[in-house]
């Protein structure tokens, strides 16, 4: 074990140094630019800005299907589609049938758009219907009523309806035995049907973004209730669904259901019904094989049931540098979550001869760095310099933005603080901009007036008593480039005096250590920053959560969270920050919503909660130039679920 | 003898007792469990790692039972074969293993098979003709193997496999084959990929073997014997392969019986790199995540596999070279 884990670790440390796209440009021998990136304007059909409009609006009244179905000995098309399926207008062109497409795992979730009651628009505003026909809310908000697609089936032929969303809520969100601990969403929740295609929410508090956490969470609300019953205690008889599990291996019931919610990949996920496009046929080591779902809800304009290619296997490639090579040799007709910005000057390099296309969109991150200095750290001196304002104005204007736009992305990115995306209703310039200059003579000017001198001569500054003073930024180097920034970063305060330190530290540290406030100083990454999350959770600028991802304010959020038992009572403009935050998601009054919004934010480009560097920085999405109808310009973001807005039903293979 | 090897394998179930508490110990002491590392997976896709999550999973999992409960749990089951229950992939460990093993098994044989076939001799020729070019070549290239890390070699293959052979890159079988039953085609395309791997990992052996069978040949041609015999006019080649040869391959049958363990983790990192689906990468999966069964078994069945290796190396010896004997022991 020692030997492996040495490996692992000697290898880790290599590989940090050396990418597969260092190593495959010296075999290039050419370095090329990537002068053709360009942030497209984004254009896209009008028809996917408002709901989708179905058959009979339209006057479709015939329907066909993939010719792989003819002999299936499937029910006729028009008996499997809905009564009145939505039609989905392709981006370019009306697609043909067929094809296999290869991409890797974990791009699965952006092939196969995962489909909910709603769906989101790609103005990253507006919800739209989807598996939903349409819903209401009461003028009080405390009632949503939410009426589904008539005829809508799972991907086994059995029809969906109420019964599913009523399982799904009540029989386990609202299950204590299989959440001992209520998700924060779900408390306080009624839910019951009035028939088998009306269904009302009643909430104990208005809850007016309800529906965009249905949209961007369609998981939690579409389990199949007449496939999970017979694992379900409430259904079937314990001793059987014990057997069952004995079988799956499985350690409880419970257990069975959250990964099948969370649509991990194991075996009994082909048993599994599904809405979505694909449904999984085979998992084999290494490989995940699709077929089209023949039950599958939306058509195309000519009355085509989607989705248009049929098949897709997924193979299990853990290494980035492996899925990077794949995608730029042409082995993936899709490619996107693996591939780092780092390496677009290499998949450009693969645009020639390759059969590929490299797509630069943005990624949805308000800022690639949330950078937190703990303001309840547990040492009296630092915790006082973290809440000292200067101080942290102070580490923002010292930070070079243009410069790491220019040496990390390309120039692509848009240096900016922490705060929401430039489209957003709740956007002013100002919160991107405040504090975020370069200015090196601020930044000593500040930290002089702090009383953080250079005593001793030796060129880094000491606290104002004389003692040392240096702190340690740790965090885990994951989803965007934290380590290669932070290099930069640290330089930068380096060059203002301030002894600042970096330490990777492993994941299950990052949460532990966030949580329980041990950590100085940290770097996450700013999502949740667009108008479907960022009213739910503005997390980053109210504290009202304990998470891996906020380690600035723990012990105010455990004081939020525990009504005052636990934690730290926060000073009064906090406390304002956590009221709004209540308020931001509960009002009903869309003025006052986005007053308050305005309210958090700009209290952040105040106050620098979190600081932040480049953000909508360029995300490499490959396709096969075979591959039709994927948008040359979208957004990348967990947000709207990578590519939920941009119909991925839709695309197909050129002939 | 017979009395022998029963007390030897006695002697394995404290050993292996000890073993099993030690690793189910150290898998727990980094901070963090399974729980937290999946949901960290996760939210790479954005769940976020929050506190309300973490305990309904913990719950889920069982995972909030004292530290011996668990321990006592996965030791009965293994001793009856039953490994347990992989919260990384959601399948029983067992499974997991016995559709990994048979690969790990062809591409390690192949690749030992390859170290010796070629270093055994080279190793000889070089003890022959110490000091000559070739030695020196041969010393170069086998340790330019031994210094460039597997996974490095493993990227620059994959490349020149693509670029010059058309394979895909990584895995044992093209896309095409990937999902088909056993056929002629499907061999075919596993034989042109299995190369790879079976290169990689014999280049990381090679050397060693190499320059232990120089030294140890060149130990024994020094001997009076071996000039004895030479000046009595023996041919040379049979002089060679009938005494010092013999005598300078002992110390790798000793060592056979770490190439058991081997057959399991020794393609670890190459098999995440080249995407094998092998044991390696699931052992490496596991420690990362802190997947407890399945990390825990798989330690286990790598100890079981060392010391009844370490056992089948006594007696091979034993049995090869007469000169040492068992009674005694």
């Amino acid at each position: 074990m020692n030997s492996v884990s040495l490996l692992v670790s000697s290898y880790r440390h290599l590989r940090a140094s050396f990418s597969f796209a260092t190593f495959f440009l010296l075999l290039a021998h050419v370095a090329v630019f990537p002068s053709s990136i360009q942030a497209a304007e984004a254009a896209y059909p009008l028809a996917w800005l408002a709901p989708a409009q179905t058959a009979s609006q339209l006057g479709i009244n015939s329907f066909s299907q993939s010719p792989i179905l003819d002999e299936s000995g499937l029910p006729a098309v028009e008996q499997r589609l809905p009564e009145d399926p939505p039609v989905i207008f392709p981006t370019h062109a009306i697609g043909s049938y067929g094809g296999i497409a290869h991409i890797i795992a974990d791009d699965r979730g952006m092939f196969i758009a995962a489909e909910g009651l709603f769906t989101i628009s790609p103005d990253l505003k507006t919800i739209l219907p989807n598996l939903a026909e349409s819903w209401s809310y009461s003028d009080d908000g405390l009632q949503l009523t939410v009426t589904l697609r008539k005829g809508l089936k799972w991907s086994d032929g059995f029809p969906f309806t109420t019964e599913d969303i009523l399982f799904s809520v009540n029989d386990l969100q609202l299950n204590n035995n299989f959440m001992p601990v209520t998700l924060p969403d779900f408390i306080g929740l009624e839910l019951y049907a009035i028939d088998s295609w009306t269904f009302v929410i009643n909430f104990p508090k208005p809850r007016p973004f309800f529906i965009n956490y249905v949209a961007q969470s369609p998981e939690y609300f579409i389990m199949p209730k007449h496939y999970f019953r017979e694992f379900h205690p409430d259904y079937t008889n314990p001793d059987v669904i014990d057997e069952r599990m004995e079988e799956l291996g499985f350690s409880s019931w419970s257990a069975f259901m959250t990964t099948s919610m969370q649509k991990r990949l194991f075996p009994d996920l082909v048993n599994q019904p599904t809405m979505s496009s694909f449904k999984i046929e085979s998992l084999s080591p290494g490989l995940y094989s699709y077929q089209r779902n023949p039950y599958y809800f939306k058509v195309d304009p000519s009355g085509q049931q989607l989705p248009y290619i049929d098949a897709v296997e997924a193979q299990d490639v853990r290494e980035n540098e492996v899925a990077v090579a794949k995608a730029s040799t042409g082995q993936l007709d899709f490619a996107g979550v693996r591939l780092p910005t780092q390496d677009i000057p290499l998949l450009k390099l693969g645009e020639r001869g390759s059969g590929i296309k490299v797509n630069i969109w943005n990624r949805l991150h308000g800022s690639d760095l949330s950078i937190q200095a703990n303001m309840n750290y547990k040492g009296k001196q630092k915790r006082e310099l973290f809440l000292d304002v200067r101080f942290r104005r102070a580490l923002s204007v010292a930070i070079n933005r243009d410069e790491m736009n220019e040496i990390i992305y390309f120039g692509r990115g848009t240096p900016r603080q922490v705060t929401v995306v430039p489209g957003s209703d709740y956007f002013e310039p100002e919160f991107a901009t405040a504090w975020a200059q370069y200015d090196v003579e601020a930044a000593n000017t500040l930290l002089d007036e702090i009383g953080l001198h250079d005593v001793d001569g030796d060129g880094i500054r000491e606290l104002a008593d004389g003692s040392q003073l240096s702190f340690t930024v740790e965090y885990v180097n994951t989803e965007t480039p934290k380590q290669i920034s932070m290099e930069l970063v640290v330089s930068y305060w380096q060059a203002v005096g301030l002894d600042a330190r970096q330490r990777l530290i492993d994941r299950e540290l990052q949460y532990s250590r966030s949580v329980s406030g041990e950590m100085e100083m940290t770097v996450w990454h700013a999502d949740r920053t667009t108008d479907i999350l960022f009213p739910i959770n503005p997390d980053f600028w109210a504290p009202r959560k304990l998470a891996a991802s906020l380690a600035m304010w723990s012990e105010w959020s455990r004081w939020y969270l525990t009504d005052g038992d636990l934690g730290e009572e926060p000073p009064p403009e906090i406390r304002q920050l956590q009221v709004w935050g209540d308020e931001l998601s509960t009002t009903m009054d869309r003025e006052r919503r986005i007053v308050i919004g305005k309210l958090l934010l700009a209290a952040n480009a105040e106050n620098l909660w979190t600081i932040g560097t480049v953000g909508l920085a360029p995300q490499p999405v490959v396709t096969s130039n075979r591959l039709m109808n994927v948008v040359e310009f979208g957004l990348w973001g967990w947000d709207i679920r990578y590519t939920m807005p941009y119909h991925p039903a839709t695309w197909y293979f050129a002939q | 003898m017979r009395k022998y090897v029963i007390r030897r394998l006695l002697g394995m179930i404290p050993t292996l007792a000890i073993i099993s508490i030690l690793v189910f110990i150290v898998i727990q002491l980094p901070e963090g469990d399974i729980v937290t590392s999946t949901l960290d997976q996760l939210s790479a896709t954005g769940v976020d790692l929050s506190d309300d999550r973490i305990q309904n999973l913990r719950a889920q999992y069982n995972l909030d039972q004292p530290l011996v409960v668990q321990y006592l749990a996965w030791i009965g089951n293994f001793i009856t074969g039953d490994m347990g229950f992989s919260y990384l992939y959601a399948q029983p460990v067992n499974e997991l293993v016995w559709e990994r093993l048979g690969y790990t098994l062809l591409i390690t044989t192949c690749a030992l098979v390859f170290t010796w076939l070629l270093a055994l001799p080279i190793g000889i020729y070089s003890a022959v003709r110490q000091y000559s070019v070739a030695d020196y070549t041969f010393t170069l290239i086998g340790l330019i193997g031994l210094a460039t890390p597997n996974f490095l070699i493993a990227l620059i293959l994959m490349y020149f496999g693509y670029t010059w052979f058309g394979l895909s890159f990584g895995g044992l079988f093209s896309p095409e084959y990937l999902n088909v039953p056993w056929s002629w085609g499907r061999f075919k395309d596993m034989l042109a990929h299995l190369w790879i791997p079976v290169v990689v990992i014999g280049t990381s052996g090679m050397a060693i073997t190499m320059r232990l069978m120089r030294a140890n040949l060149l130990d024994e041609l020094k001997k009076p014997y071996v000039v004895t015999a030479r000046a009595k006019g023996v041919p040379p080649l049979k002089l060679l392969l009938k005494y010092p040869v013999r005598i300078a391959i002992n110390p790798f049958i000793s060592t056979i019986g770490l190439l058991l363990p081997a057959l399991i983790s020794g393609e670890a990192i190459v098999g995440v790199v080249l995407n094998l689906p092998t044991t390696g990468p699931l052992l490496v999966q596991s420690l990362i995540t802190q997947d407890m069964y399945l990390a825990g078994s798989l330690i286990m069945m790598l100890s079981v596999l060392t010391v009844v290796g370490m056992l089948l190396s006594d007696l091979l010896l034993a049995w090869v070279d007469p000169r040492i004997r068992y009674e005694r022991a």
